[in-house]
C-alpha cells in the first residue's frame, strides 16, 4: 500500500514536467530575420518621408522678391519660397524658351513655381520657376451683332455681360459643319451662331477680347 | 409537516399543474376561440422606379492641379449621350461626341506653366461646362 502511494506521488510530480512543451521563440534569432526586420523599418521610414513631401506647383504673381526669398501671391494665399542656387528660371522671350537667373525674377512677374511641398512644414521647396505671360481668356455664347466695318462681334454668354470680340489679322476661325471642323472666316459667321472665342483681354477695356481663335458651331446645336 | 407547509405544497402543485395544462392543451383551445376583428393597415402604393438621370458632364482625367509628364494630355470623362462636346486647351479646340456609354476622351496640347482646360457640352442648345487646371514643365525635378 505504501509503495503504491509513493509511486502515485512520484507520478504526479514527474508528469507535469514531461507535459511541458518547448517555449516558442519570440525574437528573431537568425541573421536573415534581423535583415528582414531592418528592411521593413527602412521601408516604413521612406514611405513616411515620401508622404510628407510631394511634387506640387503654384501659380501667382510675385509680390515681393529679395536676395534669398520671394513671396508669391496666389488666388488663396501668399506663399514664401526660398531662392536657392539650384532653382532654374525660364521664360519664353520672343517665342524662344530662355533660361534666366534668379536676379531676373522681378516684382509683378506672373509665375508658375514647381517644387516639392512639405506637408508637415507647409513649405514649397522651389525647383523650377517659369515666368508666364498673360493667360488666354475665353468666352462662349451666341453672336448677337456683327460689325463688318470695325471687324467686331458681339457675343452674349449664358451669364454675364455681352462681350465684344475684336477680329484681328492673326485671328484663326474654324467652323463646325455638323460632322467635321473646317477652316472658316469672319464673313461666314452670322447672327445667331454659337461661338467659342479664345484670346487676350484688351487693355483698359472691360468685356472686350482680342481673338486668337474662334470656333463657330453654327446655329444648329 | 405543519399546516403552512402543507398549504404551500398544495398551492405550488396547483400552479405547476396549471402551467403544464396550458402547454399541453393551450393550442387546441385557441381553435375554439371566436374570431377577433383585426386591424389592417392600408397598403402603400409602390413607388415608381425612378428613371436613371441623364449623365451629367464630368472630367475624370486629368486630375486637378496635377503636374503632367508631357505636353499632350488626355482629357476624359462622361457626358450626356446625345451631347456635342467642345474640348478647349491653350492652343486648340476639339469637337467630339461621347460614345454609347456616355464616355468621351480627347487629347489636347498644353504649354509650360499653368493650363486651364475646358469641356463644354451642348444638349438641345443648352451649354454646360467643366474645367480643370493642370501644370507642365519639361524640366525634371
Amino acid at each position: 500500500m505504501k509503495k503504491l502511494i509513493t509511486f502515485l506521488l512520484l507520478l504526479l510530480i514527474v508528469s507535469p514536467v514531461l507535459a511541458q512543451t518547448a517555449t516558442p521563440g519570440i525574437t528573431p534569432t537568425t541573421t536573415k530575420d534581423k535583415q528582414i526586420e531592418d528592411l521593413k523599418d527602412r521601408i516604413a521610414t521612406k514611405v513616411a518621408e515620401l508622404s510628407q513631401t510631394q511634387r506640387s506647383a503654384i501659380f501667382g504673381k510675385v509680390k515681393a522678391v529679395s536676395l534669398s526669398t520671394a513671396t508669391i501671391e496666389t488666388q488663396t494665399k501668399d506663399i514664401k519660397i526660398e531662392l536657392t542656387d539650384d532653382i532654374t528660371i525660364f521664360q519664353n522671350i520672343k517665342g524662344k524658351r530662355t533660361e534666366l537667373s534668379i536676379e531676373d525674377l522681378a516684382k509683378d512677374d506672373v509665375v508658375t513655381v514647381f517644387g516639392e511641398h512639405d506637408a508637415t512644414l507647409d513649405l514649397l521647396k522651389a525647383k523650377v520657376i517659369f515666368i508666364q505671360g498673360v493667360l488666354p481668356i475665353r468666352t462662349t455664347g451666341i453672336v448677337t451683332d456683327i460689325n463688318k466695318t470695325n471687324f467686331t462681334l458681339t457675343v452674349k454668354p449664358p451669364q454675364g455681360a455681352d462681350i465684344t470680340v475684336d477680329i484681328e489679322k492673326f485671328t484663326k476661325t474654324t467652323i463646325w459643319d455638323g460632322e467635321d471642323v473646317a477652316k472658316g472666316g469672319f464673313s461666314k459667321i452670322v447672327v445667331g451662331d454659337t461661338v467659342h472665342v479664345t484670346g487676350t483681354p484688351v487693355a483698359k477695356t472691360e468685356n472686350r477680347i482680342s481673338a486668337d481663335r474662334i470656333l463657330d458651331l453654327g446655329n444648329q446645336i | 409537516m405543519n399546516r403552512d407547509a402543507i398549504i404551500a405544497t398544495i398551492i405550488g402543485f396547483g400552479i405547476g399543474l396549471g402551467i403544464t395544462g396550458i402547454f399541453l392543451f393551450g393550442p387546441k383551445l385557441i381553435k375554439y376561440l371566436p374570431n377577433m376583428p383585426t386591424i389592417s393597415f392600408p397598403k402603400k402604393a409602390p413607388l415608381p422606379t425612378p428613371t436613371p438621370p441623364n449623365l451629367s458632364l464630368t472630367i475624370d482625367a486629368p486630375i486637378a492641379e496635377s503636374i503632367e509628364a508631357s505636353n499632350s494630355v488626355l482629357v476624359s470623362g462622361s457626358a450626356p449621350k446625345d451631347s456635342l462636346l467642345i474640348l478647349e486647351g491653350p492652343l486648340e479646340e476639339i469637337v467630339l461626341k461621347p460614345n454609347g456609354d456616355g464616355k468621351y476622351a480627347g487629347k489636347v496640347t498644353i504649354l509650360e506653366g499653368k493650363n486651364e482646360l475646358f469641356v463644354t457640352s451642348y444638349v438641345g442648345g443648352t451649354p454646360s461646362s467643366q474645367s480643370v487646371v493642370v501644370y507642365y514643365t519639361p524640366e525634371k525635378f
